[in-house]
């Protein structure tokens, strides 16, 4: 649910970045996404594709699929990558900054993700506690 | 909002464990059409003896899963690790009995598991893809069972522990003010709100100790001495079971060293408070 939630957010700003540079891959240049996939197979149905009047194929094509075939582009998979890479090591960043206010002994000792977390939620709940006696 | 949350989460945990059934009896079939390129005859005679000792060892599986919340220490782990194979043998020594063919090769397929017992616990999946095309086939017979096991003992163990993380996520979501109190956050923001929170939370005790310390010679100050002197020792006590607590969260504040990121977040936690206290 969550991850679900996470993915939901950080997809929405690429898809309008990936809209804009989608479209002016369409426009541009069929030919080098047809290069850049590296397979054969692919490369004969575009070749074939921009025979017959790429546009006319385009605007064929639902909307489903050309949003598939761009996703599956080597440069959407590299930033789709680079951004999940980002946002697991904010992530992790998190969790080492949180681990540094929690009170243990030694200080520095090494926590797994669910130990923060439960440790988090004791030492929120006795501060409260604290403050409302 | 917390009924409701519960009863999700009960009706989650119970898809889950449909899933997990579901999961459980398709998994033996993948595997054995690869590992069986013989005739149809031969087919029929590995699907009927992977379907008949599935039964049992679905059982210990599930088992292990509830065992392993108990050990969630390294050694334990170890210990959980041994465990399992003990499980599997004895699963292995129900099905061999039904068939004279198979009850040759048991001891020798316990062996070879028992050797690879340590990496074959750290990659599973890479294990098992090695594993089909090197074995022969009545290797690979006996072989199969124990291979499924393992892969849904891990998956399932895998399954508990995210199930755990989500639900400590989900209760430390509930500790935090927001406004509207149900908004839902991201676990990144979840973290970084605790972050603010907690930081918040250790300055008002340090304040409020310091108020309270400093307290007690203001009322000496003024003139009516009496009715001041009663308030006075009640702020007294009050002091003294901050200070006693107060040993505790001296800790964090060592560990605290940005004091000049510390006065934004006083800001944020405030205006984060706010609606609490309407």
């Amino acid at each position: 649910m969550m991850l679900n939630s996470d993915t939901m957010e950080l997809d929405l700003p690429p898809t309008h970045s990936e809209t804009e540079s989608g479209f002016s891959d369409c426009g541009g240049g069929p030919g080098p996404d047809g290069a850049g996939s590296g397979d054969p197979g692919v490369v004969q149905v575009r070749s074939s594709e921009l025979g017959e009047s790429g546009r006319k194929d385009l605007q064929h094509l639902s909307r489903e699929e050309r949003r598939r075939r761009r996703r599956a582009t080597a440069k959407y998979r590299t930033a789709h990558a680079t951004r999940e890479r980002i946002r697991v090591e904010a992530f992790n960043l998190a969790f080492a900054e949180l681990r540094k206010l929690l009170p243990t002994l030694p200080p520095d000792k090494k926590l797994s993700k669910i130990e923060i977390l439960r440790l988090a939620i004791c030492y929120i709940s006795y501060l409260n506690h604290v403050l409302d006696v | 909002m917390c009924p409701p949350q519960a009863r999700a989460e009960v009706g989650s945990a119970m898809t889950e464990k449909t899933e997990m059934v579901c999961a459980s009896s398709p998994a033996p079939a993948p595997p054995s059409k690869p590992a069986s390129p013989g005739p149809l005859s031969t087919e029929e005679v590995d699907h009927r003896n992977t379907c008949t000792p599935w039964l049992p060892p679905g059982v210990p599986v599930i088992n292990l899963g509830h065992t392993r919340p108990i050990g969630a220490a390294m050694p334990t782990t170890e210990l959980s690790a041994f465990r399992p194979s003990l499980l599997q043998l004895t699963a292995l020594g129900r099905a061999p009995p039904t068939l004279a063919v198979h009850y040759h090769p048991h001891p020798f397929l316990n062996s070879v598991y028992i050797g690879p017992a340590g990496p074959f616990s750290i990659f599973p999946n890479s294990r098992l893809k090695r594993r089909p095309s090197h074995s022969e086939l009545d290797l690979a017979d006996g072989h199969q069972p124990q291979k499924v096991a393992r892969r849904v003992f891990t998956n399932s163990r895998e399954r508990w522990r995210q199930q755990h993380v989500n639900g400590a996520f989900a209760e430390l979501r509930k500790l935090l003010p927001t406004h509207p109190p149900d908004r839902k956050l991201s676990k990144n923001e979840v973290l970084r709100l605790a972050m603010k929170y907690i930081g918040f939370l250790v300055r008002l005790l340090r304040d409020q100790t310091a108020v309270l310390t400093s307290g007690p010679s203001a009322p000496g100050s003024r003139k009516p001495p009496a009715r001041r002197g009663v308030e006075g020792s009640a702020r007294f006590g009050a002091g003294h079971r901050v200070e006693a607590a107060r040993s505790q969260p001296v800790l964090p504040g060592d560990c605290d060293g940005d004091p000049n990121g510390s006065v934004r977040p006083i800001k944020l936690e405030q205006t984060s408070l706010s609606p609490e206290v309407r």
